[in-house]
């Protein structure tokens, strides 16, 4: 730094430091105490206070008493000596009393009051302390005191290095922060935070520096974003709350140090996997892309209490969610662009949705079904969220929810299995429904059609049929899932398998049920054979692999169910008497049957 | 290295010049705040002999806010931190305790008229007392006109005097007190729930009740036989409060009992209202 630049930088330092200490001896000033003093009255006792006082308290003296309160009462002027009598009896009773009453005590001048309690009571105060507008020292000092170690960093390139890569970083960092008045700002040791974690983040990531003066944009954009949206989160509350409050604050800070780190490291991996996509973005845009993306996973406060956020996102649960994130806004950078992003409103209102159906398993699947939802929006943005459309209208965030309501429901009384799905569970069959919407848009608007979707209707069968036939020592939740994620995509594959049959239902519901029905027939015989992850998920497989080559007529569905119905009644038989079989045979028994119905 | 030293040390010599300036607006009010707070310390002390002592205090904490008004830049720097108010509220309090009831009401109106547009930038003490400062006034006046042992008109024969009518008689009197313990009670329930200024007013308004019994003592000791219109005004000046003017002097006071000191304070000052402390113990 050459001399000149010291003497700026001195008297930079010097002035916001020097406004910030006058700013405080003012506001010191203004809600400096005032001793204020008592109009002028006599507190002693005279003549006249002790006959009020007596008159309402019984007398302990005797005769002498009583006849001067006679004179008193016909308004006859006393003598000096008898006014002395009346005050000292008044002052006689009055010190009986006192000393039984908490906290009196004689001043040593024989005042009835210490002249320092007095002081006490009429140092009046300015404001009451809740309602003090003014800044303590400490926030004013400490922010200027940053603001100030901020300027050095930039103009000390030697402290730091900015040539090095981990130098250009770091700049990036306090370049980020210089954009924030912090003396004025109420998001307090969240910068030194931010830096420790910017630190931490760059020794655990090196690609982070493979560009670094690319980096160097993303971390400023990052630091700046995040420390703005959670001073303005802070002072949104206050507003709301008429006041601080200091532990809701406290989250709301910790919430965005728990998003800026994972949106460092989600950078990080995105300059190393996709420069060619992400780096060549102006700055200007990549800044918004990172700030936004920031910003929206911050908002989520606004969705999920306090204190829950914390133990539903874990560091690395939400560091996948940001890497779908900002995987999904450098393929579409208007979903964060524009006057109205819609990345934001879109993890709001997952937020929301979840939140409401407010099941344990669900609150636990937020941040997977986000990283779904996102990763789905960000590879078919036009398909899945059409421009224009309101963020509840997103296909995977309707899918998504569908499912979910459709799986936690309670089991129907009288069910045979009543096992409840956990939120691994969940997260498998949405992932696959969504995908299977996202790959396929006859299906996609066939199941969440807003009148008629076939989603629901067909995954309600399938899992009525579970319920119903299933045995919860014997059928697995796994074998349950995955029979659950066949028959969902057999359904994206072929319109045929949600056709109805009469009586039955969905055709891929009604197979479903057969082949339970057959493997649960006897229990110690048959189901010791058929109720295995492999026979039921592989057959079921297998007679949808089968059956999507066809082209099944509505006529022929109930023959291709009672053809399968008999080849396995047949199967289960030859196992309860002993006979010899094996599932390669059944599977090609099954495909003579089914291509006899076919050709009939 | 030596040279960079030498530049940093003439900023700071540079601009520790600009820096006694800057901070010559608020030396002026704190150099205020400071006199008033020990003379009214002195003051309450209640001690004759030290009541010289206040007057030179408040004097001084005049001669300070003078300073500030005669000095352009710092008046100036004072009205834009939000200063003046509280330099024209000391300087209308001191007025009031030197007695100078004409200055001290024309800086209560000018800080008043000044901040009228703005009247939280006074701060919520300030604003409370300025608006009671007239009510401390009337009761003030009244003090010094019964100090000073002026006797009240009285009319009729030796053996039934009354004293309700003429000037200064003792109805006046009378009437004055009363129009200031209505107007402290207003400027009480003014202030925000539990701040301190409540207890002080409420105090003060004790202060005025006292008053009242000092004039009717007055006149009962002035030897001779009241008719009953003034027998009837001297009671009715005992237990001069309505009940809701009762009840709020009385909760301000038992606020102020949260402390030893406050009970201490608040036996001393409530032994002649029984039915004050009934209020407070009900």
């Amino acid at each position: 730094m050459s001399s000149a630049e010291i003497v700026l930088f001195a008297i930079r330092g010097a002035l916001k430091l020097g406004e910030q200490a006058r700013a405080a001896y003012v506001d010191s000033t203004r809600r400096r105490a005032l001793v204020l003093p008592l109009p002028d009255f006599t507190l002693g006792t005279n003549l006249q206070q002790a006959v009020t006082y007596l008159i309402n308290h019984p007398l302990q003296d005797s005769s002498r008493m009583h006849s001067l309160m006679v004179k008193l009462n016909d308004n006859v002027p006393l003598t000096e000596e008898e006014k002395q009598i009346v005050v000292d009896h008044h002052n006689d009773q009055l010190l009986a009393i006192l000393p039984g009453t908490s906290g009196f005590a004689t001043a040593n001048d024989g005042s009835v009051v210490a002249q320092s309690s007095l002081d006490a009571l009429v140092t009046i105060r300015q404001w009451r302390r809740e309602d003090d507008p003014t800044k303590s020292t400490l926030q004013r000092i400490a922010g200027s005191l940053i603001e100030i170690g901020v300027d050095y960093y930039l103009e000390m390139p030697g402290a730091l290095d900015s040539d090095s890569k981990s130098g250009r970083a770091v700049k990036g960092f306090l370049e980020g922060l210089d954009t924030i008045s912090f003396a004025e700002e109420s998001i307090g040791d969240l910068p030194r935070k931010l830096f420790i974690i910017t630190l931490e983040t760059l020794s655990e990531n090196p690609e982070l520096l493979s560009d670094s003066e690319k980096s160097q944009v993303l971390i400023k954009a990052a630091t700046a974003g995040i420390a703005t949206d959670v001073n303005a989160k802070i002072l949104e509350l206050r507003a709301s709350e008429g006041g601080a409050n200091l532990g809701k604050e406290q989250a709301i800070r910790f919430w965005g140090e728990t998003v800026f780190r994972s949106l460092l490291k989600s950078t990080a991996k995105m300059v190393l996997d996709n420069p060619a996509k992400f780096l060549d973005v102006d700055d200007a845009g990549k800044s918004a892309l990172i700030s936004k993306v920031g910003g929206s996973f911050l908002d989520m406060v606004d969705e999920i209490p306090f204190g829950e956020l914390e133990t539903i996102f874990s560091e690395k649960t939400l560091e996948a969610v940001t890497d779908a994130a900002l995987a999904a806004v450098a393929e579409y950078p208007e979903l964060v662009t524009g006057d109205d992003s819609r990345l934001g409103p879109l993890i709001t209102q997952l937020a929301k949705d979840m939140q409401a159906m407010d099941t344990l398993y669900t609150k636990q699947s937020i941040p997977e079904i986000t990283r779904i939802v996102l990763a789905a929006t960000g590879e078919n943005l036009e398909l899945i969220w059409p421009p224009g459309d309101e963020p509840g209208k997103n296909f995977a965030l309707l899918a998504a929810k569908s499912t979910i309501e459709v799986l936690s429901a309670p089991s129907p009384h009288g069910s045979s299995w009543q096992l409840t799905f956990s939120s691994t569970d969940f997260e498998q069959v949405v992932e696959l429904v969504v995908d299977d919407i996202a790959e396929s848009p006859v299906w996609l608007t066939t199941a969440l059609d807003e009148h008629d979707g076939k989603l629901k209707p067909v995954l309600t069968a399938v899992l009525a049929s579970i319920r119903e036939r299933g045995d919860k020592k014997l059928l697995t939740r796994e074998t349950a899932v995955s029979l659950i994620s066949v028959a969902m995509h057999s359904a994206a594959i072929s319109s045929d398998f949600i056709k109805t049959v009469p009586n039955r239902g969905p055709f891929i519901a009604a197979l479903v049920d057969v082949i339970l029905n057959s493997a649960f027939s006897d229990v110690t015989a048959v189901s010791w054979r058929m109720v295995k992850y492999e026979f039921l998920v592989g057959l079921t497989d297998h007679l949808v692999q089968e059956l999507q080559d066809y082209s099944i007529d509505d006529a022929k569905l109930e023959g291709v169910l009672t053809a399968v119905e008999s080849e396995l009644d047949s199967y289960a038989q030859r196992l309860k008497d002993g006979g010899d079989v094996s599932l390669d045979g059944l599977l090609t028994k099954l495909e003579t049957e089914i291509e006899g119905v076919m050709q009939s | 290295m030596k040279l960079k030293v030498t530049l940093s040390c003439c900023v700071l010599f540079l601009l520790s010049g600009c820096i006694s300036n800057y901070y010559n607006s608020i030396n002026y009010v704190r150099e205020a705040q400071t006199a008033f707070n020990e003379a009214a310390a002195i003051d309450n002390s209640d001690v004759t002999v030290t009541l010289q002592s206040a007057e030179a205090g408040y004097a001084a904490a005049i001669a300070a806010v003078n300073g500030l008004e005669a000095d352009d830049e710092a008046l100036e720097t004072a009205i834009s931190d939000n200063l003046y108010g509280i330099a024209l509220t000391i300087k209308a309090l001191s007025h009031w305790k030197l007695r100078n009831w004409d200055a001290s009401l024309a800086a209560q109106q000018n800080a008043l008229t000044r901040y009228s547009s703005n009247r939280d930038s006074l701060g919520t003490r300030d604003l409370v007392l300025l608006n009671a400062l007239p009510s401390l006034i009337k009761h003030g006046q009244e003090v010094s006109r019964l100090n000073q042992g002026v006797s009240f008109t009285c009319t009729g024969s030796v053996t039934s005097l009354d004293c309700t009518e003429g000037s200064p008689s003792f109805a006046n009197v009378t009437r004055q007190l009363q129009e200031a313990l209505g107007e402290l009670v207003g400027a009480i329930e003014s202030a925000p729930p539990s701040h301190p200024v409540r207890f002080y007013l409420a105090a003060s308004a004790v202060g005025v009740l006292e008053t009242g019994l000092q004039a009717c003592q007055q006149v009962r000791l002035n030897g001779r036989p009241l008719n009953e219109s003034t027998i009837a005004v001297c009671r009715d000046n005992e237990v001069p409060l309505s009940e809701t003017s009762a009840r709020t002097i009385a909760s301000n006071l038992c606020a102020g009992r949260t402390t030893d000191q406050g009970e201490a304070l608040f036996q001393v000052i409530i032994n002649h209202y029984s039915a004050l402390l009934n209020i407070c113990q009900a």
